[in-house]
C-alpha cells in the first residue's frame, strides 16, 4: 500500500526534524522519499506525527506474566474486553492476557514492545505467547544473571567459554539481548544468603556480582551485540541502594566505547533510593544523576503511579521481601541452573510517604537526567501498567500538573525529593525523544523509531497541536491515549483510538556465531543438573510465527520475515 | 424507569452490568434499547435480548431464564432493582449503594466484595454469599438478608456490614473475617481463620478448636453461649454466639 501522509507536524529526533510541517511516504512497508503516483493520501493538518512508539522494557509475556494471571483472578475481574468484529476478547488491568495487551498498545501509538526477562528454559513458552500478541514487533532477553554455567566459569577464568556461550545461549533461546537480574543474588538467596554490595560472594560458587557483571559486559562487547547490557541492578527497592547503583555503574570505565553505550540501567526509579530505612526513606536522584552524565550508559526511569498492580520480577529475594512488607499473596518460580522470579500484587498508595516519594523520584530521573539517555517505562507491570504512559508524559510536560499532584501527595514528595523545585517541561520533541527515538537507537532497531528514507514505516499521529498550552494537561493524556492514527509497516491499524486491523507483529532475534565445542561444554550441564535434554531446550525458528533476523557481523537489519 | 423482560432462554449467559439506575437515570427508552450488554464474549444490543418497557416505579427485570444473567446490580451506588424470578450470578456485586430486592433464589457471589446498599433476598442463596472474590478483599459494608438457606463460604473475608440468612448456611461460615456480623440459623465449621467481627447462629454440631468458651452473655437480649477466636489466627478476638450445640437429633 502507498500512503502520503500529509501537512502534519514532525517530531523525528533521530533525523533532526523538530516540530516541522512534512509529508511522509510510505511505501511497501517502509519511509520512501517520494511517490509519484497511486497514493492514499491522509491529510494530518493541525495534528503531529512521530515514529511508531517503542517500549524497551515491558514484561509482557513468559512465565512470571501467566503466573500473575493464574494468581489475580481478581485483577482480570477490574478489565473485561468483549469481542467486537475480528478483535479477540481478553481480559486483565496489571496483568493483561495476550491479545488486549497489542490493541491497548497500538491504540497509545506504540509498535514495539520487547520482553526483558526470560529465564532461559521458559523461552519456548514466550515465544508462544508473543506469537499471540498482535501488532507489535517483538523480542526477548534472556537472563543470565544467576546462571550456573557462567559462575563456574569465572571460577575457571575461561572467558572465552563465557563469550561462546553467551552466543549460544542467545541462539538457544532466540533472544535478542543479555540481560542481567540482581547479579548473583538470586542464586545466593537460595542458599539463604543476601547480596548486599558488588564484592559479595554468591555462597557455593565463590563469584562476586562485580565478577558477574564484568565478564558478561565483556563477553557481549567481543560479540559486538546490537544491544548493550539491559542490567537491573543489586538490591532493588531497598533504601540506600543508590549507592550500589553508582558503584554499577563505574564498572563501564574499564571499557572502551564502541559505537553505542556499555550499559543499559532498567527501571532506575526503585534503584536511585537514599536514606538508610523506611523512615528517612529519601530520593537519591541527584547523585545518581551526577554518575549517570558522565558515563557511557542509559537508562529506562520505571515510573511509579498511583493505584494497584502486580509486581514481578526474576529478583526472587526483592519480590520475597516486598510482600513480608505488605502481608500479601506471593508466588516464587525456580528456574532450575538458571533464576527464580517472584510475583506478588501490590497497591500504590498517594497518601503513603514511601510511594509519593517513589512516584517523585521516578519523575526526578527523567527531569534531571539528559534526556538523550533516558527512556520512559514503568517497568510494565511493576511501577504501573504500561496504560499509565499519557499520564506520564503528560507529567513530564505539565509543571502544572506536577504542581497539582504535588499538592494532593503525601508531604513526603516535595519534602524529600527535588521534584517540586524543577521547572523544566518536557517539549514533544524530547517526548519523543524518551518514547520512540532513544528506546529504538539503544536497542539497535537502526530501522525503527525514526522516518528518514528506509526505515520501516511504523508511524503514529496524535491529535495534539504542536503548540500545545501544557496547563491543558488533560488534552494531552486525551491525545496520546488514543492515537489518531497508528501505522504499522505501513498499513494503519489504529483509527482514531480504535484498533481496525490486528496484524501479526514479527519477532527479531539475532543469528550468532559460536564455536561448536561450546554445545559439549553445556551439554554436561544438560546430562548432569537439567529436567530437560539440550535437544528439548533449544527454541526452533519454525516455532516463531513470523520473525526476522539480524546477522551480527554486518550489525545491519536484513529485516526480511525469514518465516511466515 | 424501566422494565426488562428476557425474550428467549440464551445459549450462553448474559452480564447487564450495565444496567444499574445511575446508568439509566434520564435515558429514553430507544437509547436504554441500544445500550450494550454481553452475550458470552459478545457485546449485543438490550433489545436484542430483551423487551423494554418504560414502567412507574423501580428497575425491574422479569421472565423465565433470568437464571442466564449474571451481574444484576454489579457496582451499583444508588437507586433500586426489583428481580422477579431466580437470577444468575454475581447479583449486587461491588454494590455500593441503594437497594436490591429478589423474589425468588439468587445463584453464586451475590453480594460479593459489597461495601455498601441493601440486597433482599426472599429465596435462597448460592454459596459465596457477601463473599470476596477470588484474591480479592472482602465486603466492608451494606446488608444482606435472606429468607431462605445459603450455600457454602458465606461472607468469606468480610471486614463490615452485616449479613443475615434466616434458615441453614453450609460450610466455613464466616471464613477469615475481620469485622462485621453474620447471622444464620445453622452453619458449618462457623468462623474458620475469623480475627474479629461477630457471628451468632441458633444451633451449630461443634464449634471448631480454635475457639476457647467465655461463658454465657445476651445478645439482642437473647441468652447465647459465647465463644472467643478463631486462635489459629494470631490476635484474634472474634466472638461467636450460639445457642444450642450437638448433633441433630
Ligand atoms: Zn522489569
Amino acid at each position: 500500500m502507498k500512503l502520503v501522509l500529509k501537512n502534519g507536524i514532525v517530531f523525528d529526533p533521530v533525523n533532526g526534524i523538530n516540530g516541522e510541517k512534512m509529508d511522509i511516504f510510505i511505501n511497501n512497508g517502509r519511509i520512501v522519499s517520494k511517490i509519484r503516483f497511486g497514493a492514499k493520501e491522509i491529510d494530518l493538518k493541525g495534528k503531529i506525527v512521530m515514529p511508531g512508539g517503542f517500549d524497551i522494557h515491558t514484561h509482557i509475556a513468559g512465565g512470571k506474566e501467566n503466573v500473575g494471571r493464574i494468581m489475580r483472578p481478581e485483577d482480570s475481574l477490574k478489565n473485561l474486553v468483549p469481542k467486537k468484529g475480528n478483535l479477540r476478547s481478553g481480559s486483565g488491568k496489571s496483568v493483561l492476557s495476550v491479545h488486549i495487551t497489542g490493541y491497548e498498545y497500538a491504540r497509545m501509538g506504540y509498535t514495539t514492545a520487547l520482553a526483558p526477562a526470560t529465564p532461559p528454559l521458559m523461552a519456548r513458552h514466550t515465544h508462544h505467547e508473543l506469537n499471540e500478541i498482535p501488532i507489535l514487533d517483538k523480542a526477548l532477553f534472556p537472563l543470565f544473571d544467576g546462571n550456573w554455567f557462567i559462575m563456574d566459569k569465572i571460577v575457571e577464568k575461561d572467558y572465552d567459554a563465557i563469550k561462546n556461550y553467551v552466543a549460544w545461549l542467545l541462539h538457544a533461546t532466540k533472544g535478542y539481548a543479555v540481560k542481567v537480574v540482581n547479579p548473583g543474588g538470586t542464586e545466593a538467596w537460595g542458599w539463604r544468603r543476601e547480596i548486599e554490595s558488588l564484592d559479595d560472594e554468591v555462597p557455593e560458587f565463590g563469584v562476586t556480582p562485580r565478577e558477574i557483571l564484568k565478564s558478561i559486559i565483556s563477553a557481549i562487547e567481543e560479540l559486538s551485540l546490537p544491544h548493550s547490557l539491559h542490567l537491573h541492578c543489586n538490591n532493588l527497592g531497598e533504601p540506600g541502594n543508590f549507592e550500589t547503583t553508582i558503584e554499577t555503574i563505574k564498572l563501564t570505565s574499564k571499557f572502551e566505547r564502541k559505537d553505542r553505550p556499555l550499559l543499559h540501567l532498567t527501571h532506575l526509579q526503585f534503584h536511585c533510593y537514599a536514606g538508610d530505612s523506611w523512615k528517612n526513606f529519601e530520593s537519591g536522584v541527584e547523585e545518581v544523576a551526577k554518575i549517570v552524565k558522565k558515563h557511557d550508559v542509559t537508562i529506562d526511569t520505571g515510573n511509579l503511579m498511583f493505584g494497584d498492580t502486580t509486581t514481578m520480577t526474576a529478583d526472587g529475594p526483592m519480590e520475597y521481601h516486598l510482600q513480608l512488607l505488605t502481608g500479601r499473596k506471593w508466588a516464587n518460580k525456580d528456574v532450575e541452573l538458571e533464576t527464580a522470579p517472584g510475583i506478588t500484587p501490590i497497591f500504590y498508595s498517594s497518601k503513603s510517604p514511601v510511594n509519593a516519594i517513589q512516584w517523585a523520584i521516578g519523575l526526578e530521573i527523567a527531569l534531571l537526567i539528559p534526556t538523550e539517555k533516558v527512556m520512559l517505562t514503568t517497568d510494565h507491570p511493576n511501577g504501573a501498567p504500561f496504560t499509565k504512559y499519557p499520564e506520564i508524559i503528560a507529567l513530564l510536560m505539565s509543571k502544572k500538573f506536577r504542581e497539582e499532584m504535588l499538592s494532593k501527595v503525601n508531604a513526603s514528595a516535595t519534602k524529600r525529593t527535588m521534584l517540586g523545585s524543577i521547572d523544566r517541561e518536557y517539549t514533544l520533541y524530547e517526548i519523543a525523544m524518551v518514547t520512540r527515538a532513544n528506546q529504538a537507537m539503544t536497542a539497535g532497531f537502526k530501522d525503527k523509531g525514526h522516518l528518514g528514507e528506509g526505515a520501516i514505516a511504523d508511524v503514529a499521529v496524535y491529535d495534539l497541536p504542536a503548540d500545545v498550552d501544557t496547563r491543558n494537561y488533560e488534552d494531552i493524556i486525551k491525545a496520546f491515549s488514543r492515537a489518531y492514527l497508528t501505522i504499522k509497516r505501513g498499513e494503519i491499524v489504529v483509527k482514531e483510538g480504535e484498533v481496525i486491523k490486528p496484524v501479526s507483529g514479527i519477532t527479531r532475534y539475532l543469528e550468532l556465531d559460536y564455536d561448536k565445542w561450546i554445545e559439549k561444554e553445556v551439554n554436561t550441564y544438560f546430562r548432569d543438573y537439567y529436567t530437560v535434554s539440550m535437544q528439548n531446550y533449544i527454541v526452533d525458528v519454525n516455532e516463531m510465527r513470523m520473525c526476522e533476523s539480524v546477522a551480527i557481523k554486518e550489525r545491519r537489519c536484513k529485516s526480511v520475515p525469514i518465516h511466515n | 424507569m424501566y422494565l426488562f423482560t428476557i425474550k428467549t432462554k440464551p445459549d450462553v449467559c448474559i452480564e447487564v452490568d450495565t444496567l444499574i439506575p445511575e446508568k439509566l437515570e434520564g435515558l429514553k427508552e430507544k437509547e436504554v434499547k441500544n445500550l450494550t450488554i454481553r452475550e458470552g464474549k459478545k457485546e449485543v444490543k438490550v433489545e436484542e435480548l430483551f423487551e423494554v418497557e418504560e414502567i412507574e416505579g423501580v428497575l425491574t427485570f422479569k421472565g423465565k431464564w433470568l437464571d442466564r444473567v449474571k451481574k444484576i446490580g454489579f457496582n451499583m451506588k444508588k437507586g433500586e432493582i426489583y428481580v422477579d424470578g431466580d437470577v444468575g450470578m454475581y447479583l449486587g456485586a461491588f454494590m455500593k449503594g441503594g437497594k436490591i430486592i429478589v423474589n425468588g433464589n439468587v445463584d453464586r457471589f451475590a453480594g460479593m466484595n459489597m461495601s455498601g446498599g441493601e440486597i433482599e433476598i426472599v429465596g435462597s442463596a448460592g454459596d459465596y454469599l457477601g463473599s470476596a472474590y477470588r484474591g480479592d478483599y472482602g465486603m466492608k459494608g451494606g446488608k444482606i438478608k435472606v429468607n431462605g438457606d445459603a450455600g457454602n463460604e458465606v461472607g468469606i473475608k468480610m471486614r463490615g456490614g452485616e449479613i443475615i440468612v434466616k434458615g441453614k448456611a453450609g460450610m466455613f461460615f464466616g471464613g477469615m473475617i475481620n469485622g462485621g456480623l453474620l447471622r444464620a440459623y445453622e452453619a458449618i465449621r462457623a468462623g474458620a481463620n475469623m480475627k474479629s467481627g461477630t457471628i451468632v447462629l441458633e444451633r451449630v454440631e461443634e464449634v471448631l478448636p480454635g475457639f476457647i468458651y467465655l461463658g454465657k452473655d445476651k445478645f439482642e437480649n437473647e441468652v447465647y453461649h459465647v465463644f472467643e477466636g478463631d486462635k489459629a489466627v494470631k490476635k484474634s478476638n472474634g466472638r461467636l454466639y450460639v445457642r444450642e450445640i450437638g448433633e441433630n437429633k
